[in-house]
């Protein structure tokens, strides 16, 4: 299908230069089915064969993990049939032990509900009476009782267990029997929420402790680098990887498009929507991905002016955003199915919350950020039996050129791996004190907590925030914990993002003094906010919508102090930590940054702030930096930093603005040159640790960035930083290509030294 | 780093901090009344600042003190430790309706009857059907009346109350009534002090019984965390095993919070069968004719009691928590006071509705 007229129209329209189209055709795939399980409940059974469903392999497998006792994670794509991957183990059991209960958690209350359907129709279907139910912030209250007593699977979220579990006394005879933990999207708890997340588990383990339940997990996950090592340290068990996906596929077309290579002042906006009209045109249903709102509606707004009104009577685009009520969905939903609606376009942050089924064809306005994200968003196109295409529009920036420069290496690469702390000093002690007021803590429980946890109840006695008891040490604030810890966003949420009264985010205090500045423009959900007022005694910053079509980049001071280094490797010219360390920023201005001209700047007068956080260290001989071709060494060091703050996100699942920087010709901590890579987030994120472990891909993504790069001096594709706080000064292109060469050969080639 | 602000330098101070800036109540500007309405647990300005005055005062009169400078009691063993009890004795007058009265209203309330509702009631009375007796020689009504006439005849306040409960509303006034049929003996008035609205620890358990014409009164105090599990077990074992328990607002706080306590602790605890919530019968019989059915407003628009200064429940955690930090014990006192009134006004108020109804 390789030769279907959009791809040929692609060609002719992009196909010069060469290397500014890449076209793949991912072939596509039978069903893998199997038998139906042998020891498989009879009314299970009986179930399978009336409805004609055979299993696929990885739903077998899943099954027959979870009735052996395993603890299992499940890394098969969108749509490969989880659902009945979940329900067999679990109705299987549920109708042999009849004090056998199931709680499974999703990311998102639309997922919750169309998840309940599904268990509806299994329940009914085999007459077993399980009640299914959703149990959320939008059950009623009276309907609440009736769920914990009668329910024997509930579908929930993470925010209803954290304020669920200090009610526990309601909830006795369902924890008691609960013999499942389903956790759906599993790759969405990474970074600091998924630290919250894990610590959240946790607490709910202790719990269930307490009423002698030890329930088995069933987690799914989209494609992730490192599962295994992931679900454990989300779960704190082992858990089995199942990835051999048994659903069929349907063969797909990936194109990867680069305006930059014929023109490097090439606009994403016009060449998106070139695109998205070309495929609509060509009678392809499609969704286009956007980074922002604004852009969603800019595209949305000139393709509609490719397809005036009236001279095809049913060609409409719309735009699909946060906030729709329920009913609207609906209509764009059912519009979509008949196909009225034609084209649509979301914001990435709502990849998960469109729920429209499917379509023919995928637009990506840049590259998602990750691989997994990547896939998420192309998996909307497939359907049935029709051809479907993927374009990517690559953005002037290091990940997306580099891909275009490979897009073999896109297809090979190893997916990102995703990171969960949960020693950050906040979310750690913050889940402290939310487990004391559940169960009073005991000494055992550092199984749950981590050796670190006397340390903190230690401190946290100390300030009578809990007080020691015959029976364990018990919860004694003032203010009710769950509602002092925050899951969301932050490890602190010290700050209260306000619009109008409503808060719209949290951020914790590093984060806030860096992006919501009196001034700054800060997106939430591809929405874009201007910063009015910030409140440094009460933690309140208020801000309005507008529609800009400008950003701002602080410009501050840094300094980072070293402190205990935790783990460390040394190689002839360098030597790689990981360490903890206290990071001090000082916000002076901020500049006024349109399409990466910078058009007005302001001044700022913050207090300086700092925090502690983990850093990865590469210190550099100063011989290194003394060889010819490195010209100017404090640009090489920046440059080189830069590189490795943007390949990291092709690594580590992060972002780039959830780490920072600096660079320096003489570190106190190590009295040579180096460069520190840190985690913007009070106690860390588990970010630059993890770079510490894969250093050896994070530092030759680097090298390629800098040297495949073909502009001569740097520019937004290698070393130019969006978010720099000096204004990309002194930058020196060629001697970081120097320096990161040399790395990498160093760190491959030889030998560490004893450390 | 000079005037730089530190983000975190350890977990204690950082959560002390954020739990000091971030209070249960709320403290109403201008003590505008509009905005108290939406506020979760407002407090007004002037009495948030007078309150402030009168803490500082009592922190530097009772400097150096011992809480038994301001308190007499005696501590109690329990298996878990001990805690301080406060007792206090006074006369009990009798409350007014008898049994028989209770009885012969009960028999009036034709509604009791199942298939009866308002309607039929008023037309049954026009008909002359003035008693649940006649019922009896209605065919449609005579075994249901022969029932009901039995549970009301046996007297038992637990049946009694179901039968009101189920007829027309746990908050109907004619539990009121069937309060006749509990005996003095058995009531237990009910009043909590905690530090928070929900999943904190209980530190006071005010309670009083009425015993030989005697009104005796308990406060069950926790002089620190560790003190709560003894202070509970020393309340629950005062207390007798079938007892009525009478709260303001005590069916949806304080009987839940206590169970929620017990079970914290990992001890099980049946909540209290028999109870009369009298905030949920003033709520029926008084909403339109006072300004708010809070327990202050009530003493003294129905009971003529004045509190002087009180302080506002919103403000108990805090008192608490200075005293336990501190043990300077001049915060508590506000605190037993205010206690102490809650739980003699439940036993006025009772006595005042057994009055009218009688």
């Amino acid at each position: 299908m390789n030769s279907s007229p959009l791809l040929q129209a692609f060609r002719e329209r992009y196909g010069y230069p060469d290397d500014a189209l890449f076209i793949k055709t991912l072939p596509g795939r039978e069903a893998q089915y199997t038998e139906v399980p042998d020891r498989l409940h009879p009314r299970l059974k009986e179930y399978l064969v009336r409805s004609g469903i055979k299993p696929y392999i990885h739903q077998a497998l899943a099954y027959e993990a979870v009735a052996g006792g395993e603890d299992i994670i499940l890394a098969t794509p969108t749509a490969s049939g989880k659902t009945l991957a979940f329900a067999l183990p679990i109705i299987d059991r549920l109708l042999t032990d009849a004090d056998a209960r199931a709680l499974l958690l999703y990311p998102t209350k639309a997922l919750a509900r169309d998840q309940l359907r599904a268990f509806q129709e299994i329940d009914a279907a085999i007459g077993a009476g399980m009640r299914p139910a959703v149990y959320d912030g939008d059950t009623p209250r009276d309907a609440r009782p009736g769920i914990r007593a009668q329910s024997r699977i509930i579908i929930s979220n993470m925010h209803e267990i954290h304020h669920i579990l200090p009610w526990r006394r309601q909830w006795a005879d369902f924890f008691a029997g609960l013999s499942f933990i389903v956790i759906d999207e599993a790759h969405r708890y990474r970074g600091v929420f998924g630290s919250h997340i894990a610590l959240l588990i946790r607490r709910l383990l202790r719990v269930l402790a307490f009423y002698d339940a030890d329930p088995a997990f069933i987690l799914a996950t989209a494609t992730l680098g490192n599962p295994g090592e992931f679900g454990e340290q989300l779960t704190g068990k082992r858990c089995r990887l199942i990835a051999e996906d048994g659903s069929p596929r349907n063969e797909r077309t990936i194109v990867f498009y680069n305006p930059y290579a014929r023109d490097p002042t090439a606009s994403l906006i016009s060449e998106t929507t070139d695109l998205f009209s070309a495929s609509i045109r060509h009678g392809y249903q499609t969704i286009c991905f956007s980074p922002s709102r604004r852009l969603a509606e800019v595209i949305a707004l000139r393709a509609r002016e490719e397809f005036p009104a009236g001279q095809s009577q049913e060609t409409t685009i719309c735009t699909y955003r946060a906030g729709y009520l329920a009913d609207e969905r609906r209509e764009i939903e059912s519009a979509m199915k008949d196909g009225k609606i034609r084209g649509i376009v979301s914001t990435n942050a709502l990849e998960l919350g469109v729920d429209i089924g499917s379509l023919d064809s995928v637009v990506m306005a840049g590259y998602p950020g990750t691989t997994l994200s990547f896939w998420q968003q192309a998996g909307r196109a497939g359907r049935s039996g029709r051809e479907s295409i993927i374009a990517m529009v690559a953005r002037y920036d290091p990940i997306d050129q580099f891909y275009m420069h490979h897009p073999d290496r896109f297809f090979e690469t190893a997916y990102e791996h995703a990171a969960i702390d949960c020693r950050n000093p906040i979310a750690l002690s913050g889940h402290l004190l939310c487990a004391a007021a559940e169960v009073p803590i005991r000494d055992s429980d550092c199984r749950y907590f981590g050796a670190e946890m006397n340390e903190y109840l230690e401190d946290l006695m100390e300030q009578e925030i809990l007080a020691e008891t015959k029976r364990g040490i018990v919860y004694a604030g003032s203010s009710r914990a769950s509602e002092l810890v925050s899951l969301s966003g932050s490890a602190s949420g010290g700050y209260r993002i306000t619009h109008n009264g409503h808060l719209i985010e949290t951020m914790d205090d590093s984060q806030a003094y860096r992006e919501a500045y009196p001034g700054a423009i800060i997106l939430h959900q591809g929405e874009s906010y201007i910063v009015r007022s910030v409140n440094r005694e009460d933690h309140q910053i208020r801000v309005e919508a507008v529609d800009v079509d400008y950003h701002t980049r602080p410009l501050m001071k840094k300094t980072v102090d070293v402190g205990t280094i935790e783990r460390s490797i040394s190689y002839r010219g360098f030597s790689i930590s990981s360490a903890e360390v206290t990071v001090t920023e000082e916000l002076y201005g901020y500049r006024i940054v349109r399409y990466d001209r910078v058009i007005g700047s302001a001044e700022l007068d913050a207090p300086p702030l700092s925090f502690p956080t983990q850093g990865l260290l590469i210190a550099v001989d100063e011989n290194i930096l003394a060889d010819g071709g490195i010209g100017d060494p404090d640009g090489a060091l920046h440059a080189a930093e830069h590189a490795l703050i943007a390949a990291m996100p092709g690594v580590v699942i992060c972002d780039r603005y959830d780490i920072g920087g600096i660079s320096t010709a003489c570190h106190p901590a190590t009295g040579t040159p180096a460069i520190i890579i840190y985690d913007g987030y009070i106690g860390g994120a588990g970010l630059s640790a993890k770079a510490y472990e894969l250093i050896s891909k994070v530092a030759s993504l680097a090298e390629a960035i800098v040297s495949e790069c073909r502009c001569i001096d740097g520019c937004p594709a290698c070393i130019f930083s969006p978010k720099c706080g000096n204004d990309n000064q002194p930058l020196d292109k060629a001697g970081a290509r120097v320096l990161l060469g040399s790395l990498c050969e160093t760190i491959q080639g030889a030998e560490p030294m004893a450390s | 780093m000079g005037r730089s602000a530190g983000a975190f330098t350890d977990a204690g101070t950082f959560w002390r901090q954020r739990i000091n800036a971030a209070p249960d109540y709320s403290v109403i500007e201008h003590d505008n009344r509009f905005r108290a309405h939406i506020a979760r647990s407002p407090v007004f300005a002037s009495a948030y600042q007078r309150c402030m005055v009168d803490r500082d005062a009592l922190l530097s009169t009772y400097a150096g003190s011992d809480l038994a400078d301001i308190c007499e009691g005696d501590e109690v063993e329990t298996d878990e430790g001990i805690c301080l009890r406060i007792t206090e004795e006074q006369i009990h007058q009798q409350f007014s309706l008898h049994p028989a009265e209770a009885k012969e209203h009960l028999a009036g309330r034709l509604r009791l009857i199942p298939g009866i509702g308002p309607a039929t009631e008023r037309l049954l009375i026009r008909k002359g059907c003035r008693t649940i007796y006649d019922l009896r020689h209605i065919r449609r009504f005579q075994n249901s009346a022969e029932e009901v006439l039995q549970i009301i005849e046996e007297g038992d306040f637990g049946a009694v109350a179901a039968l009101i409960a189920g007829r027309m509303g746990r908050t109907h006034p004619d539990i009121i009534m069937a309060s006749a049929f509990s005996p003095d003996e058995r009531f237990c008035f009910l009043d909590i002090e905690t530090l928070g609205v929900f999943s904190r620890p209980v530190f006071l358990i005010g309670s009083a019984e009425l015993r030989g014409g005697r009104i005796c009164f308990h406060q069950f105090l926790a002089r620190d965390i560790d003190e709560e599990l003894p202070a509970l077990l020393a309340w629950r074992d005062s207390v007798p095993q079938d007892a009525t328990v009478i709260s303001y607002n005590g069916r949806s706080f304080d009987l839940p919070y206590l169970a929620d306590r017990f079970a914290y602790y990992g001890i099980d605890h049946e909540i209290a069968r028999d109870q009369i919530d009298l905030l949920h019968i003033t709520r029926r019989m008084h909403r339109s004719s006072l300004p708010d059915c809070r327990l202050g407003t009530v003493e003294e628009e129905l009971l003529g009691i004045e509190r002087g200064s009180d302080l506002p429940g919103a403000l108990v955690p805090e008192f608490y928590d200075i005293y336990r930090r501190t043990k300077n014990p001049g915060p508590l006192l506000p605190v037993l006071k205010h206690n102490r009134q809650d739980v003699l006004s439940l036993i006025e108020l009772l006595r005042s509705y057994r009055e009218r109804a009688g």
